[in-house]
Order: C-alpha cells, then sequence, then structure tokens
C-alpha cells in the first residue's frame, strides 16, 4: 500500500501536518462559535431576586460553562465533518491509506480538542475581565472570580478529555453516516427518542449509567482512564467500520 | 405535549443544520478578506492577555462587597431578633449589629401644642416610628437606626438609604426611601472543576435558587452553612424622642409603635 521508504508513522505524519493547514477554517469556526459563546453569557446564566419593603436584592450569575458546551458541540460536528466526502478527498493529495487517514484525522482531531479546551477556558477568563470592566468591581462578588494557574491547567485538561469524547462520539456518527446514509435519520431519531424517553422517566434509565459513568466521575484518574477507554473504543470502533466503506466504494 | 416537542425538536434540527453548515463554510467566507493564522494569533493573544489581566486586577476591589461569614450572619440575625425591644428599653447601645444611619434635631416653636407625624406621598413601604416622651421641651430629635441587612449573605448595609425626615411648622413628615435595588453577579465554577470537588459541586447546587421560593432568617443558634441563600433582611426604625407637654397626632401614619 505504501510507496518505497514511507512507513505508515511517516505518512500520518505528513497527513497531520497537511490537515492542520488545510483545516484552518475549522479553526476559525471555532472562534467564532467560542465569540457567541462568550456573547451570549455575558448577559448572565440564570438571575436570582429577592426583596422585602423597598429593598431588592438581584444575584446574577454567570459561568463559563456555556463557553465550552458550545465547544464540545463544535468539537461534535467538526469531527462529523472530517469523515464527509469533501474531506476524505483532500487525503488523495498524499499516497497513504484509509488507515493512515483515520490515524491522522485523529491525530488532528486530538490536536483541535487541545486547543478547543485551551481556549474555552480562557474564553471564561476574557469573560471575567469583561464584565470587570462592564459592571464595575463593586458589583462583583469574588467566588470564583479568580482563577488560578492549577485551576486553569485542570479546567484545560478536563475540557480537553471531554471534547477528546466528543470528537470521538462525532468521528464515530460520522462514519456511520459515511457508511449507510440512513443513519442520518437513524441517529437523530435515536438522540431525540432517548431524550424524550428519558426525560419522561422518573427511574434511572440505562442512559442515566452511561452519562454518569463520564460525568458523575468525581476521581481526574479515573475520569482520565474512562475517557480514554470510552474514546479508544469510539476511535476504533470508526477505524473498523471505515474499512468496511473502504471495501464498498 | 408531542406537538410542542417536535417543534422543540424541529428548532434544535435547524439550529445543528446551521451550525454545521458554519462550521463548514466559517473559514471560507474570512479567508477571502484576512489571513487566517493572523486571526487565530490575535484571538489567542486576547486570551492570554485576559488571563494575565485577570490576575493583576485589584482584588480587594473585588473583594469590597463579599459575602459574610457565618459570625456575621449570627450578629445580624441576633440584632434583628432584639431590636425592637433594646429601642425601647433603650439598651440599643449595647446590642452588637445596630447602625444609626442618619439623625436630625428640630427646633420647635413654643407656641405649639401638637406635633402631627405624617408619612410623605410615598408610602408604598412606611417607615416604623417609634416614640419617646422623655425629649427635651421644644426639641424633636429623630434617629434612624438599621440592623445589619444580609441578603443572600451579602451586607448592603452601608448602601441602605434613610428615610428623610422634615418639620414644616408642627408637621412632622417621614417620607419612606425610594425602592433601593441591589444588583450582584456571582460566578459558578466550571462544571469541568466542580465535577471533581464533589463538596462543593453540593454548595453551589444549594447556591442555585432557581426552585427555592423562600428566603431563610438565621435564628439563633442555628447552624448557617454557606450556601448563599440565607438571608437576615433587618429591621429599620425612626426614633423619635418628643416633649412629654406635645400631644401627637399620628393619623394617617399606619407605621406607629
Amino acid at each position: 500500500m505504501f510507496s518505497t521508504g514511507n512507513s505508515l508513522l511517516e505518512t500520518v505524519k505528513k497527513q497531520y501536518n497537511f490537515k492542520l493547514r488545510l483545516y484552518m477554517n475549522l479553526f476559525i469556526s471555532l472562534v467564532v462559535v467560542q465569540v457567541i459563546a462568550i456573547l451570549f453569557t455575558a448577559g448572565g446564566t440564570g438571575s436570582y431576586g429577592t426583596g422585602t419593603g423597598n429593598i431588592y436584592f438581584y444575584e446574577k450569575f454567570y459561568s463559563s460553562n456555556i463557553i465550552i458546551a458550545f465547544t464540545l458541540l463544535w468539537a461534535f460536528f467538526a469531527a462529523v465533518l472530517l469523515t464527509t466526502r469533501d474531506y476524505r478527498d483532500m487525503d488523495f493529495v498524499f499516497i497513504g491509506n484509509r488507515l493512515s487517514s483515520n490515524i491522522s484525522n485523529m491525530g488532528f482531531l486530538v490536536t483541535a480538542s487541545l486547543a478547543g479546551g485551551f481556549t474555552a477556558v480562557l474564553g471564561g477568563v476574557l469573560l471575567r475581565v469583561i464584565l470587570y470592566y462592564s459592571l464595575g468591581p463593586y458589583n462583583i462578588l469574588s467566588d470564583y472570580y479568580f482563577v488560578s494557574l492549577g485551576d486553569l491547567s485542570r479546567a484545560v485538561l478536563a475540557t480537553f478529555l471531554y471534547l477528546i469524547l466528543a470528537c470521538a462520539l462525532g468521528y464515530f456518527c460520522g462514519i456511520l453516516v459515511q457508511l449507510s446514509k440512513a443513519f442520518v435519520v437513524i441517529l437523530p431519531a435515536l438522540f431525540f427518542g432517548t431524550l424524550i424517553t428519558v426525560s419522561a422517566m422518573e427511574e434511572a434509565h440505562l442512559v442515566d449509567y452511561v452519562f454518569n459513568f463520564i460525568v458523575e466521575e468525581s476521581s481526574f484518574t479515573l475520569f482520565l482512564v474512562k475517557v480514554i477507554f470510552t474514546a479508544a473504543i469510539l476511535f476504533g470502533s470508526s477505524l473498523l467500520l471505515s474499512n468496511r466503506l473502504e471495501v464498498r466504494k | 405535549m408531542i406537538g410542542f416537542q417536535i417543534i422543540n425538536i424541529l428548532i434544535i434540527l435547524v439550529v445543528i443544520g446551521l451550525f454545521i453548515l458554519f462550521i463548514k463554510h466559517a473559514g471560507q467566507y474570512i479567508q477571502t478578506r484576512i489571513r487566517l493564522s493572523w486571526l487565530l494569533g490575535a484571538y489567542l493573544a486576547v486570551l492570554i492577555i485576559s488571563f494575565l489581566l485577570l490576575n493583576v486586577l485589584p482584588q480587594e476591589e473585588i473583594m469590597a462587597r463579599d459575602r459574610v461569614g457565618e459570625e456575621e450572619l449570627e450578629i445580624a440575625s441576633r440584632a434583628e431578633t432584639d431590636f425592637y425591644s433594646a429601642l425601647e428599653e433603650g439598651r440599643l447601645a449595647q446590642l452588637e449589629g445596630v447602625y444609626r444611619l442618619r439623625s436630625w434635631d428640630f427646633e420647635l416653636e413654643e407656641k405649639e401644642e401638637w406635633l402631627l407625624i405624617r408619612s410623605g406621598d410615598r408610602d408604598t413601604s412606611p417607615t416604623t416610628v417609634i416614640i419617646n416622651r422623655d425629649g427635651e421641651p421644644g426639641r424633636v430629635q429623630a434617629r434612624y437606626y438599621v440592623t445589619k441587612t444580609i441578603i443572600r449573605e451579602v451586607e448592603v448595609t452601608p448602601e441602605l438609604v434613610p428615610p428623610q425626615v422634615l418639620l414644616e411648622g408642627n408637621r412632622l413628615i417621614v417620607e419612606a426611601p425610594e425602592r433601593q435595588e441591589f444588583e450582584v453577579a456571582s460566578f459558578q465554577r466550571e462544571f469541568v472543576l466542580r465535577q471533581f470537588s464533589p463538596e462543593e459541586s453540593e454548595v453551589q447546587e444549594q447556591a442555585q435558587p432557581a426552585e427555592r421560593t423562600t428566603v431563610t432568617t438565621v435564628e439563633e443558634g442555628q447552624r448557617i452553612h454557606s450556601t448563599g441563600d440565607i438571608s437576615v433582611f433587618g429591621e429599620q426604625a425612626l426614633y423619635l424622642k418628643v416633649p412629654e407637654n406635645i400631644q401627637i397626632d399620628d393619623s394617617g401614619f399606619s407605621k406607629l409603635r
């Protein structure tokens, strides 16, 4: 499959570097998505008011959760896009095979997740600075306002891991859709159907257990292991399914 | 119900479709105008600068109005409970957590035999008035006292506006202050960090008052948890010292003790 002297690793490396430059438009969309999220969040994510007599107290909550959530969505759809024909065709600039293409895609997605994690968390910091100047320091409570370097690193790492998961899931869904267009209908139907069913049920559901497997994990080490394990399964399955795709087309 | 859910799903699908289109084509439009790498570099630079800036912002300014501790809440709660009895028994000075926001001294004309106490135009929340008949002859002294007012653990006492008190002839007019609004912004920890500190997560969940309707007033001896939903609204009263020989008419003034 590979030309003389070209190992899989070298091909992957070349494809990866090529994709980093070629897919820069994805990073631009990341910036725009995050800027939109920051603007949304600048209005507050919730509020609470209470009062008595002629005294009224109004507390507005802010958080960078929306910025992270938007980045997760971006990661998911960016991964889906990489599996589409337009993006796959770009791989043929280099001599390689489906395996090298997939691995370089995954490498790109890991890099994109790192960039997304870093910028999403720093987006929350930017929001704090914007609010300092727009609301004035006196109206801001210091709870969780300041971000230490340690907290920043932990948040970037955790967001990065979540983004890898979103990418792995997106890539898997994308490959499924490439395998059969029926999944364009099946996957959203499955997603929304599950959402409706779960919201109607009061008891714990299988989806809860799957969701809590990652989200409720309070040990960072275990979380890391779980994310790597889940992402490996999703990426591994994508690789296997992708080979079937090669046979078919 | 199902129709509503279908509409929701359709909206979400449209948003997702737009999202995908946007991600796919975002760069193409921008590419024609400016170099993508410059744009990315500029964004990154802004983010990094904001982190550096956040760490050099004056912390004291942000901490000037902050949540108070358990001790302050207990003082406020005790002051609120004992306020009127202390006021009537003349032991306000011994009660911690009571502040005199403003005082007025008026001279009564010698001929006056009556003092008419009236509320002003704004009577949405009339001021509580307590009258002491031990005043000096020919003088009316007014003192506006408040106890610590702590809302959602944020003390606002220094910012409370006293009523306006003025003497026009023999009419003492007490005008309640306008509705006062306090606005604060608070940050919540990102879920990616909260997940790894379960105790903090519980506290923050309680601090989210979306489903809470009542405001707790701390009772003496009650343990106060730092959940952000504890409020001691405090008491306010106008204390009047009026000479014994003056008749008082308070008709039309609803809040008189």
